[in-house]
């Protein structure tokens, strides 16, 4: 599916626009900046901008999207109005209620965990270690190894580096499927930053496995063969507890999650 | 004019028309690409302009022209989803099938929530699919334009793929 002769038309319309992110992948940048038919295809672009906003004039078309909100606001209004009638005036105020005081619960019906934040730590000693929160509706929960989650969580995974310079982090859910978060991919740079806690760039989002998701995060002084952990990851199995067995040099720390299906 | 768009504060900061004369080419074709229909493709770039005026507070994370791409991508699984005529090629027999594995998005007040405490919504796995397997990014690119790790995009990848092999097996 990934032709590599072909650049997607989501590039080739961002670079008409001007709007091609900072952090663009260099491979499609390069290509956009190089390739001969570039300015053909601009025109091309430009040519058919032309010809849509001749067929469908701005000012008719920004009336009509305007309208359209108008009557979805007012529909979701409607529909928002009937359904607290439906649900009568007792209910309403018990709803209400509820969302004042039970909003956090309605995210989290896990048992209550500190949600202090971990203390700003900017130098420790041993291997690398994990951190996770959850993302919450009152702001980032801290959670405990151990702590229960439920599929659809996002999870902000973070680590310290103590005295490792390099790292490896992964997850492996209850079907035994190993998913990497740390480098992005198996031939990435597996330096560590070493600036306190460091959040890495995304969110987790948990899936439907059952039983836990295990993260690890496997450290060293020297660079880790992202491959060989990845297979000593594979090798783990669905049991929790089992140990993973690493080549000689490799630290490891382990956080787990367990998981709640919903009912 | 617009009373509700203002008092529900969605159309004071974005002009739609300058927004609609820069961008709308680009929803257009989008559409259009993937609905092969003229009248649909209209039809869902309005509905993309009007879900950017929902999703305006997303704006300042991200540059219109991607926010707008995924919008477009999205409204069009939800048309996809609802036509009756069979796929005519390839591409839109995929789409189909995509569109297919997923439930339409309903307004509901816990999501309207969720997109509010996370600024922005999670892309759904049907976007990530078109993206990947008809657009043809790669799974980096994929990851890097819905805000997902590499892994975790590469495993909804590999479920949507597995649902889809069980609907082939269902319908052969």
């Amino acid at each position: 599916m990934n032709d590599e002769q072909r650049i997607p038309d989501f590039f080739t319309e961002q670079d008409a626009l001007g709007e091609l992110p900072l952090d663009c992948d260099p491979a499609i940048c390069t290509r956009l900046e190089t390739e001969p038919q570039r300015s053909a295809r601009l025109a091309e672009l430009q040519d058919s901008n032309r010809r849509i906003l001749a067929d469908y004039p701005p000012e008719q078309m920004a009336l009509e999207i305007k309208n359209r909100a108008e009557r979805v606001i007012k529909k979701s209004r409607q529909q928002m109005a009937l359904r607290l009638a439906l649900a009568g005036i007792p209910a309403m105020i018990l709803l209400v209620l509820a969302a004042i005081f039970l909003a956090p619960a309605i995210f989290d019906t896990g048992k209550p965990e500190e949600t202090v934040l971990p203390p700003e730590i900017t130098r420790v000693k041993g291997p690398a270690r994990l951190f996770m929160h959850r993302k919450l509706a009152t702001g980032d929960k801290q959670l405990k190894s151990g702590s229960p989650a439920r599929p659809g969580d996002l999870i902000q995974i973070s680590y310290l580096a103590g005295d490792a310079n390099h790292g490896v982090i992964f997850s492996v859910d209850g079907r035994g499927q190993v998913s990497l978060h740390f480098p992005a991919d198996e031939s990435g740079s597996t330096t560590l930053e070493k600036k306190g806690l460091i959040n890495l760039d995304f969110s987790y989002e948990l899936d439907d496995a059952p039983d836990f998701e295990r993260f690890f995060v496997v450290s060293s002084e020297d660079p880790i063969d992202v491959r060989k952990v990845l297979e000593a990851a594979r090798n783990l199995g669905t049991e929790l507890g089992t140990k993973i067995s690493l080549p000689p040099g490799l630290q490891y720390k382990e956080f787990v999650l367990n998981k709640k299906q919903d009912q | 004019m617009f009373d509700r768009l203002k008092e529900a504060g969605l159309a004071e900061e974005i002009n739609v028309e300058d927004y609609y004369k820069r961008y709308g080419p680009m929803v257009m074709r989008r559409c259009r690409r993937l609905l092969r229909d003229e009248e649909l493709a209209q039809d869902a770039m309005q509905d993309t302009f009007v879900n950017l005026l929902k999703k305006k507070s997303q704006l300042k994370h991200r540059g219109p022209s991607s926010l707008l791409y995924r919008i477009a991508t999205n409204v069009c699984l939800n048309k996809i989803r609802s036509m009756k005529r069979r796929p005519e090629d390839t591409d839109s027999a995929l789409l189909a099938r995509i569109a297919s594995l997923e439930e339409p998005e309903s307004p509901s007040i816990a999501r309207l929530i969720l997109i509010k405490l996370f600024g922005r919504e999670p892309a759904s796995t049907g976007t990530i699919a078109v993206l990947h397997l008809v657009d043809g990014l790669t799974l980096e690119q994929t990851a890097r334009e819905v805000g997902f790790s590499v892994s975790g995009v590469r495993r909804r990848i590999r479920q949507l793929r597995v649902k889809l092999a069980l609907m082939e097996g269902d319908a052969s």
